[in-house]
């Protein structure tokens, strides 16, 4: 165990650090930074001390270190825009995304668990197929368009729930149900096959034929095997949501990092959006490595592999 | 007496026969994904013959006739069957042309990205060691880093262009491939028959065409149907987001996009484009799951 949680610990450096690697080729690939700054009046030699100021006159291996220490710490210079360190713009920005997707999180577990076994329960009803439509329906709403409908039914249409921003409740129900529902119905399918499976299983026939009841044999000894496998999905339903974010954000003007990665890079405002991307990376890979980790300690076989 | 008893058997007889007919109707409706594919095959053919079935522009509209409501609404007419968007365009002709694109985007990835995966994955198979473990490290760094993040970013670097947005896609697409054919091949590489064919002198081209290759190929043609509809969705996300398919081009993402703003008096810009996008995904996937119970039951936790 401690051997995989090693390996996949490495794993996951080594792909943080090719990540850093990916950012600042990406922001110096769009040129020297210094033409931001250039206006008709600099003159050469303005720019070429701009040049040492920054670092630019070093090769480009030399910067990359010089970035990274310094990223390491959470310094990504001055946002262009305003102001202020990138990093603290991009920290004022977080608690907002972190409520729209703990709330879509709770949301999606809510709706696409209970779905997903009912479907497998009743397998061949009414309650079946519509629980199956309900996956495949969710799963092929593009979430950018289904945000644009709620909000014409709701917003427009009956006046119940306003069109955009953040506030109380009333603001969250919408994004939370845009970004959630695709993550909803991929749970349902999963959560219905898992148990499926399950419930087909010698030892669920044992204990059927033991004369444990029905209730008890769909709960106790079916689900709780069966919830592994929606359990390796939060990681895939994480993936989802960083680009979710990023679209439900913009859909719904919610001030989240979704949004502010998507002004940055629009504003060529390198600092906060290598602060951003890089954040949104870290968390993504985090998460990752936690669910494999948990996976390995509830399902030994994992970690042979 | 006897002939009412013979017409009540003969207009139960019929009854049980027309019964049966919607019976069978129904069963052939389960068995085989009867309306995805009439869907798929009316959008394929929409965008074949898109020149043909409309008249109108896709990209210049007439100014005079912004905003046309759909022929069902007051003030639509059926010159313009669904209405046009901000600048005048047909909502039907802009359709039929991004089915096109759609169409004609998922192809190239699926083709590129599905050959460069499985190669990538054989390979990755056959040989561990280090070529393995840096193919894998590359598919852990492709689906360890948020695509959409990476897409925005490099759009932004490099400019929006068809071809940008392509390659961004098969950078996206080609790793489940590889990861999925690699483990296939690690388990047929171990089988007997490839052991003989190694015996017998068979190069590593043969070995790979003739023996691995057609042992892969239902979990290559699964995977692929599996993902066509994700592909379709990313595609038209980054078009909606500004980043996809450079705007005048009649992409359904870029549609629903210019309805956007135009939600509470012009519902009809953005909800059939988005429309059609739900249909073709949504046939596609239903196609995929049938394809892939009907070839490999193995990947349903995909």
């Amino acid at each position: 165990m401690k051997r995989f949680i090693a390996k996949r610990l490495i794993a996951s450096i080594i792909i943080l650090w090719l990540a850093t690697v990916l950012v600042f080729g990406l922001s110096r690939a769009a040129g020297d930074p210094t033409f931001l700054f250039i206006s008709e009046y600099t003159t050469d030699e303005v720019i070429a001390e701009w040049r040492i100021e920054f670092g630019l006159d070093k090769p480009l291996p030399v910067q990359y270190f010089n970035w990274l220490s310094k990223a390491v710490l959470g310094d990504f210079g001055a946002s262009l825009n305003e102001v202020r360190p990138a990093a603290d713009v991009v920290k004022q920005r977080l608690p907002a995304t972190l409520e729209l997707a703990a709330v879509s999180f709770l949301f999606a577990l809510a709706i696409g668990i209970p779905v997903g076994v009912l479907s497998a329960v009743k397998r061949g009803t009414m309650w079946d197929l519509s629980g199956r439509m309900f996956a495949l329906v969710g799963q092929a709403t593009p979430n950018f368009w289904m945000g644009i409908i709620l909000v014409l039914i709701f917003s427009v249409q009956f006046k119940l729930l306003p069109t955009s921003g953040r506030g109380g409740l009333d603001h969250l129900i919408l994004p939370a149900i845009t970004l959630g529902s695709g993550s909803a119905a991929g749970l349902a399918r999963l959560t219905r096959s898992a148990m499926l499976e399950m419930l087909d299983s010698e030892f669920i026939k044992f204990a059927r034929a033991k004369g444990v009841s029905g209730q008890s044999v769909v709960w106790k000894h079916a689900f709780r095997n069966a919830l592994i496998v929606p359990i390796t999905y939060a990681g895939l339903m994480l993936a989802a949501f960083t680009t979710g974010t990023v679209i439900v954000e913009t859909v719904f003007g919610w001030p989240g990092l979704g949004r502010l990665a998507v002004t940055a890079i629009n504003d060529n405002d390198f600092p906060v959006m290598s602060a951003t991307v890089l954040l949104f990376t870290v968390m993504y890979i985090g998460v990752n490595l936690v669910v494999d980790i948990s996976y390995a300690l509830v399902d030994p076989r994992i970690r042979q592999v | 007496m006897d002939s009412t008893v013979t017409t009540e058997l003969e207009s139960t007889n019929q009854d049980t026969r027309s019964e049966s007919l919607v019976r069978r109707l129904w069963q052939i409706v389960r068995r085989y994904p009867v309306f995805p594919v009439t869907i798929l095959v009316a959008v394929i053919f929409g965008a074949a013959f898109a020149p043909m079935l409309t008249t109108y522009d896709p990209q210049f509209g007439d100014l005079s006739k912004q905003m046309t409501p759909p022929f069902w609404n007051e003030g639509g007419s059926t010159a313009h069957l669904l209405g046009t968007d901000s600048l005048g365009r047909d909502i039907v002709g802009r359709l039929l042309y991004g089915a096109r694109l759609s169409l004609w985007i998922a192809s190239v990835v699926l083709v590129a990205g599905g050959v460069t995966g499985t190669v990538l994955g054989m390979i990755s198979g056959y040989f561990s060691g280090w070529v393995d473990e840096a193919i894998m490290r590359f598919v852990d760094l492709t689906l360890g880093v948020p695509f959409i993040l990476v897409a925005l970013v490099s759009v932004i670097v490099f400019g929006p262009s068809l071809g940008l947005i392509i390659l961004l896609l098969i950078i996206f697409s080609w790793s489940g491939f590889a990861r999925q054919i690699r483990a296939e091949i690690i388990r047929l590489k171990q089988m007997d028959y490839v052991a003989y064919s190694k015996l017998s002198g068979a190069s590593n081209v043969r070995l790979f065409g003739r023996h691995l290759l057609p042992g892969v190929f239902n979990t290559v043609l699964v995977i692929a149907t599996l993902q066509v509809g994700n592909l379709v969705i990313a595609e038209s996300s980054l078009s909606f987001l500004g980043v996809g398919i450079p705007a005048p081009k009649p992409a359904w993402g870029v549609m629903v996009a210019d309805g956007k703003n135009f939600i509470s008096f012009a519902y009809w810009i953005s909800l059939f484009p988005g429309l059609a996008i739900f249909l073709l995904v949504y046939s596609l996937n239903f196609i995929g799951d049938w394809t892939r119970d009907r070839l490999d039951p193995r990947l349903r936790q995909i």
